[in-house]
């Protein structure tokens, strides 16, 4: 990109790199999202009166809301443990810093044990927000085969 | 800057051969999850609490880390301990062990989506529990099985450019190799892209059509 005249710093670049990819398959799972709301609920709205913007954001987006909590939690953590690809391009996160830290003060494996244990803990506490948030719109159903596997292409 | 076919041309059989790799490493380490996915669920169905309270606990905390920073680990901290690898077997047995959890996930809904009652009347009827599984259970997951299989055959291709964080020489390091020599970074990543697209698309399609082999009518 900078043979266009395009320069961006590290940080900038795998946000928007990130950024895309993961919105390509936050895509997936708004469609399939949307998908699984039955054609009645739309249809009934529609023939109620209701405006098609009002349906879709006071109708259906608020059902397929529920359902997409589980496979959002998913992509979101595996969108955390993505950035740790950012590290080959020099943004200074938390892979980087580990392993420039070990080739500072020797490579030992405590170093990678915190921070393993950090990404770790994130990871937990992405799954408790969601989770406490599943319960909270009521859903406590374990995720079905298809959800956990997010279609790769 | 404009797209240099005769360039394109000239890097091609480099990047051909590393494509080789790339694909020896993605399809043996599929391999080693298939298998691996197994063990860890067997272990973590294991009668004994503490052994799947531990295998559990060690999946869960492999799908919770990031990939790069297992390979860094084996990588950089194996040898203190007398683990020398090669970056090839590096990659290898990371990928291997990063995705054996994620198997060991898909077996384990599979086997939830089969009825108790097939495993029950089987064993009624004089199976030996290692038959029940291998002839009645195991067919039956296969279909819930081979489209996550899949789907997690491409995540594995698509994470191999990893590996060229500790200069496994498949296509991302080979490309960005070329591309620091001679200063042309457009026709090696372009031709990079469009080789893992043309890749994934292929393994995505034979997924698919295994799928609808085994496809319970």
């Amino acid at each position: 990109l900078p043979f266009f005249g395009i320069s961006l710093s590290p940080t900038i670049a795998a946000v928007l790199a990130l950024g895309l990819c993961f919105g390509a398959y936050g895509a997936e799972v708004v469609r399939a999202g949307m998908l699984s709301i039955p054609r009645g609920q739309r249809e009934a709205a529609l023939a109620l009166g209701l405006k098609p913007l009002y349906v879709l954001f006071f109708i259906e987006l608020p059902q397929a809301f529920v359902i997409m909590l589980p496979p959002f939690a998913n992509l979101l953590v595996l969108l955390l443990k993505s950035t740790s690809v950012t590290a080959l391009i020099t943004v200074p996160e938390l892979t980087f810093e580990t392993s420039a830290i070990s080739s500072n003060f020797g490579v030992n494996i405590f170093i990678f044990g915190y921070s393993m244990i950090a990404y770790y803990a994130m990871s937990r506490g992405i799954f408790a927000v969601t989770g406490t948030l599943e319960h909270r719109f009521g859903i406590s159903s374990r995720l079905t085969p298809k959800q956990m596997a997010l279609e790769p292409i | 800057m404009t797209f240099n076919f005769g360039f394109a041309w000239h890097i091609l059989p480099m990047l051909a051969k590393a494509a080789e790799i790339t694909v020896f490493v993605t399809v043996v380490s599929f391999a080693l999850s298939l298998v691996g996915g197994l063990l860890i669920w067997w272990l973590r169905t294991s009668k004994i609490a503490l052994v799947s309270r531990v295998t559990s606990g060690f999946s869960d905390f492999i799908r919770g880390t990031p990939l790069l920073l297992q390979v860094f680990l084996i990588y950089y901290v194996g040898p203190r301990y007398g683990l020398v690898l090669s970056p090839i077997q590096t990659g290898l047995i990371a990928l291997g062990i990063h995705y054996s959890c994620y198997m060991s996930e898909v077996y384990r809904s599979a086997f939830g989506a089969v009825n108790r009652g097939q495993q029950e009347a089987a064993r009624a009827l004089g199976l030996s529990p290692w038959r029940t599984f291998q002839k009645v259970i195991l067919p039956q997951m296969y279909p819930v099985v081979v489209p996550i299989a899949g789907s997690y055959l491409v995540y594995m291709f698509k994470d191999t450019p990893i590996l060229s964080a500790i200069t496994v020489r498949e296509l991302m390091q080979v490309a960005s190799q070329i591309g620091s020599t001679n200063f042309r970074y457009m026709e090696p990543i372009t031709i990079v892209g469009i080789l893992f697209l043309a890749m994934s698309l292929l393994a995505a399609w034979a997924s698919r059509v295994i799928e609808r082999k085994i496809a319970v009518p």
